[in-house]
C-alpha cells in the first residue's frame, strides 16, 4: 500500500542526483537551464518559456469556456504569480492574428492593508508599485478595498493609474478590524478572510460587467489547499476551491488558468523575464507555522516535497477527480445556500455521520445521565441543519454562553425575534462556515450585509413553521 | 464563611488568569471566554451538572466530565454508533478483531457491556491473527488471551504460517525492512476473512477509531487513490452483495485519546508495544500532521471525517470494477487479489513482485518462466 512511496523514494535514493542532458530535451540546440518535471526534461531558456506560455493557452483552450465576447477580470494582489498572469495574458494579445486572444480583460487589486493594520503611506506606496506593474501592459485597472463589503451601496471600484489615491473610508476599515479581531483563532481568521476576499472579487466582477475572473493559484497552491481544506471540513465543496472553474455564483465563473503550472514553472518564468512583484504581507506571514491550519499544511507539503516530489502532482490530481456529481448541482432557490461561501447546504446529513456524532457529544455531555433519556436514542433530530439547534440562545455549549454573556452586557438577551444569535448565523451556513462562526466571539462583527441576509433568511423561516400546518 | 473565601480565592484567580493571558490589543473588553476554558488550574465540576469534580476535559467538545460521566459518555456514543448506522441484527455472532491492543480491547470490553445493557443479542467472539512477529505478536496475544479469561468470549488464532505457509519474520528475512508492512496488511486483510469464514460469523468488528480514520483520509489523497478515498469512511465495508463478510468500525467516532481514558480510568490490560519491524516511514508523515493539526484545532479529526464522508467524485472519474480473484475467489479489483500475488512472488523467490507496478510484475513473471525453460531444455 503506502510502502510503494517508500520504494519510490529508494528509487530516488539510488540514482546520481541531477542527471542533466548534455543539449535541450526539446530543441536539441542550446544548452538546458532547468529541470521540469523533476528529471526527465531539462529545457534551454526559450523552450522553457514557450512551454509555460503553451501550459496556459492550452489550460484556457482545453476548457472549452472562453468566448470571444467574454470580459475578463484578472484578480491582481502585486504577489510573483499574479504578475506573471498579468505577463502570460498580455503575451496572448500581443500574439499574431489568428492565435490573440478575442476576449477583454480588466485588472483588479484589493487593498487588504486594513486586516494587517499597516499604516496608510505603506498601503499607498504599494498601490503606486502595483498601479506601475499594472500599467505596463496597458489593461485597465481598478482597485477597491476589502472593507468595501461593508458598504451597502455604492460603487466599489476606482480606476487605478499612477496618480491614484488610497482614501479609505475610516468607518468601513473600523467594522472589518473588528470583525477580524472579534474571531479567536487565526485559522477561522484567514478562512473569513478567503470568503471575503471571494465575495469582494465577485461584488467587483458584477460591477465591472466582467463575467469570468482570473485568479493565479498555481497546482503547489491548491495541493496545499486541498489538504486545508479537507482539514477545515470542507469537503463537499472542495472542488469548487480546486478545480479549473468555480462556478458557484450564477453570473461570474472563477477561472484559474495558472493551475497546470508548479510553483517552481512559475518563479522561474518570473526570474527569465525579470517581473517584479511586491510583497504585501497577509494574516499568516512571519506566523508560527503552527499557527494555523493554512501554514500547517503549506509547511507539510513543501517538506513532503523534499523527499516525495511527486507529492504536489498527485495530490492536485486527486482534487482534480472531485466535482459535483449530477445530482446535486441542480440550483436550488436563493435560500439553500450558505450565507458565506454560497455552497449549497444539504438537506439532511446521514443519521450515522460524522457531524452527528459530534452533535450527539455535545449533547450528551451537558445532558449527563440523569438528564438524557435513552429512548430519545432513535428520534434524535437530524442534524446538518440543526448544528447546536437544539440549544437556543442560553443553550450549553461554550460558544452560545459567550453569545449570552456579551448579549446580557448590552442587555439585550433573547429580546424578540429581530435579535439575531451566532447560533442563528451557524444555522445559514455550510459545515465549514460554522466552524468560522464557531470562534467569532459576537454577531455584531459579522459584515452587515450578512447580517441583513441572515436576518431576512430567519425572519422567512418564521414565518414559515408558523404557517407551515397549511402549507400543501 | 469559608464559602465566601473560597469565592475570593476563585476571583482572585480568575482575575489573575485573565490578566496574563489578556489580549494585548487596543480594544480592552473584559473576555470571559478567554479565561473559562482555562480549566487546569481550578476544580472544575462535571458539565452535566451532576455535582461531582471534573476529572477529565473531551477532547472532542471540550466538556469536562467527572469519571462515572465520562464512562457512561462513552459507551452511549458507541452505543449511539451502533444504532444510528445499523451495523448489526439481533442475533448475529459478531466476531471482534483482536490485536491486544487498546482500541481492540476497549472495543471487545465496550460490545460485552452494550450487549448486556441494551440486550443487542449479539453472540461475541474473539478473533485474532497471529502474523508469527517474534517480541511483539506472541506477547500481545497473551494479552488477547486474557481478555477472552476477563470477558468469557471464545477466542479464535489464525497464524499466517498456517494460512500461508510464511510467518512476518521469515517473509522479512527475505524482503528485508522495507516494503514488508504491505504484506502484513494485505495478509491480516485475507487472514481477518478467511477466519471470520471458519468461525462463520455474520460480521466482524475493527477497532478503527477515528484518528485512524482522518490519517486514512489525508493518506489515501496523499496517494492519490480516490477509489479508496471514497469508500475508506464507510462505516461498513459494502460487500454484502458478493457473499463476504462485511467489516463494521463501532469506534468510527470515538477519539484516540478518550479510548485511552477509558482503558486509563477502568484499569484494562492492554499492550502497546510498536511493532518491532520499521514503523512505516509515509505513514509517519500524515500521523505527524495530523497530531499538528489536532494541537490547533481538536474538533479537526472530526472535520476530517466529515470531509471524507460527503466528497463527491465526479461522474467521469474511471473506478476500478470489483470482481473476484480467479485463483482464491476473494474480493479485488485485478484478475489476481493483492495477496495471490505478493503470495506468488514470495514462493517464486520475487518478493518485489507484488510491489510497484503490474506491468513491471508480469515482466518479471516472464523473464523467470522463460529461465526455468532454457534449463529445462539444457537438461534433456
Amino acid at each position: 500500500m503506502c510502502s510503494r512511496n517508500d520504494q519510490d523514494d529508494g528509487l530516488m535514493e539510488e540514482k546520481p542526483k541531477p542527471l542533466w542532458t548534455e543539449v535541450c530535451q526539446k530543441c536539441s540546440a542550446a544548452k538546458p537551464v532547468i529541470q521540469i518535471l523533476q528529471i526527465k526534461h531539462a529545457y534551454c531558456r526559450d523552450c522553457f518559456l514557450a512551454h509555460v506560455n503553451h501550459k496556459f493557452r492550452s489550460t484556457l483552450g482545453k476548457s472549452k469556456m472562453m468566448r470571444p465576447s467574454d470580459v475578463v477580470m484578472a484578480a491582481f494582489s502585486g504577489s510573483v504569480k499574479s504578475h506573471v498572469l498579468l505577463h502570460l495574458l498580455h503575451a496572448g494579445f500581443s500574439e499574431k492574428s489568428h492565435k490573440r486572444f478575442l476576449f477583454k480583460t480588466q485588472v483588479l487589486y484589493i487593498d487588504e492593508g486594513a486586516v494587517l493594520g499597516l499604516p496608510l503611506s505603506d498601503r499607498s506606496a504599494n498601490l503606486r508599485l502595483v498601479a506601475e506593474m499594472s500599467e505596463q501592459y496597458g489593461f485597465s485597472a481598478y482597485f477597491t478595498s476589502l472593507s468595501c463589503q461593508h458598504d451597502n451601496q455604492g460603487l466599489v471600484c476606482v480606476p487605478l493609474n499612477k496618480d491614484s489615491a488610497l482614501s479609505v473610508n475610516v468607518e468601513f476599515e473600523a467594522e472589518l478590524n473588528n470583525l477580524i479581531a472579534n474571531i479567536s483563532s487565526l485559522t477561522a481568521k484567514e478562512d473569513m478572510l478567503k470568503q471575503l476576499r471571494q465575495q469582494v472579487l465577485l461584488r467587483a466582477a458584477k460591477e465591472l460587467k466582467c463575467n469570468k475572473i482570473f485568479t493565479a493559484e498555481s497546482s503547489t497552491d491548491l495541493a496545499i489547499h486541498i489538504l486545508t481544506d479537507v482539514s477545515l471540513g470542507r469537503g463537499a465543496q472542495m472542488h469548487h476551491d480546486v478545480s479549473f472553474c468555480d462556478d458557484r455564483d450564477e453570473e461570474v465563473k472563477i477561472l484559474r488558468p495558472l493551475l497546470e503550472l508548479s510553483s517552481k514553472e512559475i518563479a522561474f518564468y518570473s526570474v527569465y523575464f525579470k517581473l517584479s512583484s511586491v510583497f504585501i504581507p497577509s494574516l499568516c506571514s512571519k506566523a508560527q507555522c503552527d499557527s494555523s491550519i493554512h501554514n500547517l499544511s503549506k509547511k507539510f507539503v513543501m517538506e513532503l516535497m523534499e523527499n516525495f516530489p511527486s507529492t504536489v502532482s498527485t495530490v492536485f490530481r486527486t482534487g482534480e477527480k472531485l466535482g459535483s456529481s449530477s445530482s446535486t448541482s441542480v440550483r436550488g432557490d436563493q435560500e439553500d445556500v450558505c450565507i458565506l461561501c454560497q455552497v449549497r447546504l444539504v438537506g439532511t446529513a446521514a443519521p450515522c455521520s460524522s457531524s452527528q456524532a459530534t452533535e450527539f457529544s455535545r449533547l450528551i455531555s451537558s445532558l449527563g445521565p440523569s438528564g438524557f433519556d435513552n429512548n430519545s436514542l432513535t428520534c434524535l433530530p437530524p442534524t446538518d441543519d440543526t448544528f447546536l439547534g437544539q440549544s437556543s440562545c442560553c443553550g450549553p455549549s461554550q460558544n452560545s454562553e459567550t453569545c449570552c454573556v456579551k448579549a446580557d452586557v448590552s442587555g439585550k438577551c433573547g429580546s424578540g425575534q429581530d435579535m439575531l444569535t451566532l447560533s442563528d448565523v451557524e444555522k445559514l451556513c455550510c459545515y465549514g462556515c460554522r466552524l468560522i462562526v464557531h470562534d467569532v466571539k459576537t454577531v455584531s462583527g459579522l459584515p452587515a450585509n450578512i447580517i441583513e441576509t441572515a436576518r431576512i433568511r430567519k425572519g422567512l423561516q418564521s414565518m414559515r413553521d408558523s404557517i407551515k400546518d397549511f402549507l400543501l | 464563611m469559608l464559602c465566601a473565601v473560597y469565592e475570593w480565592v476563585t476571583l482572585l484567580v480568575l482575575f489573575d488568569i485573565w490578566w496574563r493571558k489578556r489580549p494585548v490589543s487596543p480594544v480592552f473588553a473584559f473576555d470571559f471566554s478567554s479565561t473559562v476554558s482555562i480549566r487546569t488550574e481550578m476544580p472544575v465540576s462535571c458539565s452535566s451538572k451532576c455535582g461531582k469534580r471534573a476529572i477529565l476535559k473531551r477532547p472532542k467538545t471540550g466538556d469536562a466530565l467527572c469519571k462515572e460521566c465520562f464512562f457512561w459518555a462513552f459507551e452511549t456514543e458507541v452505543h449511539n454508533t451502533i444504532v444510528q448506522g445499523n451495523l448489526f441484527n439481533r442475533g448475529d455472532t459478531v466476531a471482534i478483531a483482536a490485536s491486544g491492543g487498546k482500541d481492540s480491547t476497549v472495543l471487545a470490553y465496550v460490545l460485552k457491556v452494550l450487549n448486556e445493557r441494551h440486550d443487542y443479542g449479539l453472540n461475541l467472539v474473539l478473533l485474532s491473527i497471529d502474523e508469527g512477529i517474534t517480541g511483539y505478536r506472541d506477547d500481545s496475544l497473551e494479552t488477547v488471551k486474557q481478555n477472552r479469561d476477563d470477558y468469557e468470549m471464545p477466542l479464535k488464532i489464525l497464524s499466517y504460517d498456517e494460512l500461508f505457509g510464511w510467518t512476518m519474520d521469515a517473509i522479512v528475512a527475505q524482503i528485508g525492512r522495507k516494503n514488508n508492512c504491505t504484506f502484513c496488511g494485505v495478509f491480516r486483510r485475507q487472514a481477518l476473512d478467511r477466519g471470520a469464514t471458519q468461525l462463520g460469523v455474520n460480521c466482524v468488528a475493527t477497532g478503527h477509531n477515528a484518528d485512524d480514520l482522518a490519517e486514512t483520509v489525508l493518506m489515501n489523497i496523499l496517494r492519490g487513490d480516490i477509489a479508496r478515498l471514497q469508500r475508506c469512511t464507510s462505516i461498513i465495508t459494502a460487500s454484502e452483495s458478493e457473499g463476504s463478510i462485511p467489516r463494521v468500525k463501532p469506534l468510527k467516532y470515538t477519539y484516540e485519546k478518550e479510548i485511552v481514558m477509558y482503558a486509563y480510568f477502568k484499569r484494562l490490560v492492554y499492550f502497546s508495544t510498536e511493532c518491532v519491524f520499521a514503523p512505516n516511514a509515509y505513514r509517519g508523515h500524515a500521523r505527524a500532521f495530523l497530531k499538528d493539526l489536532e494541537k490547533i484545532r481538536p474538533s479537526v479529526i472530526m472535520d476530517i471525517i466529515h470531509s471524507g464522508e460527503s466528497l463527491q467524485v465526479k461522474d467521469d472519474v474511471k473506478l476500478p470494477v470489483r470482481t473476484q480473484c480467479s485463483r482464491c475467489g476473494s474480493v479485488s479489483s485485478q484478475e489476481l487479489c493483492k495477496a495471490c500475488v505478493l503470495l506468488e512472488g514470495l514462493n517464486r523467490g520475487l518478493p518485489k513482485l507484488g510491489i510497484g507496478k503490474s506491468s513491471l510484475a508480469n515482466r518479471a513473471r516472464e523473464q523467470q518462466d522463460a529461465g526455468k525453460k532454457k534449463i529445462t531444455n539444457c537438461d534433456f
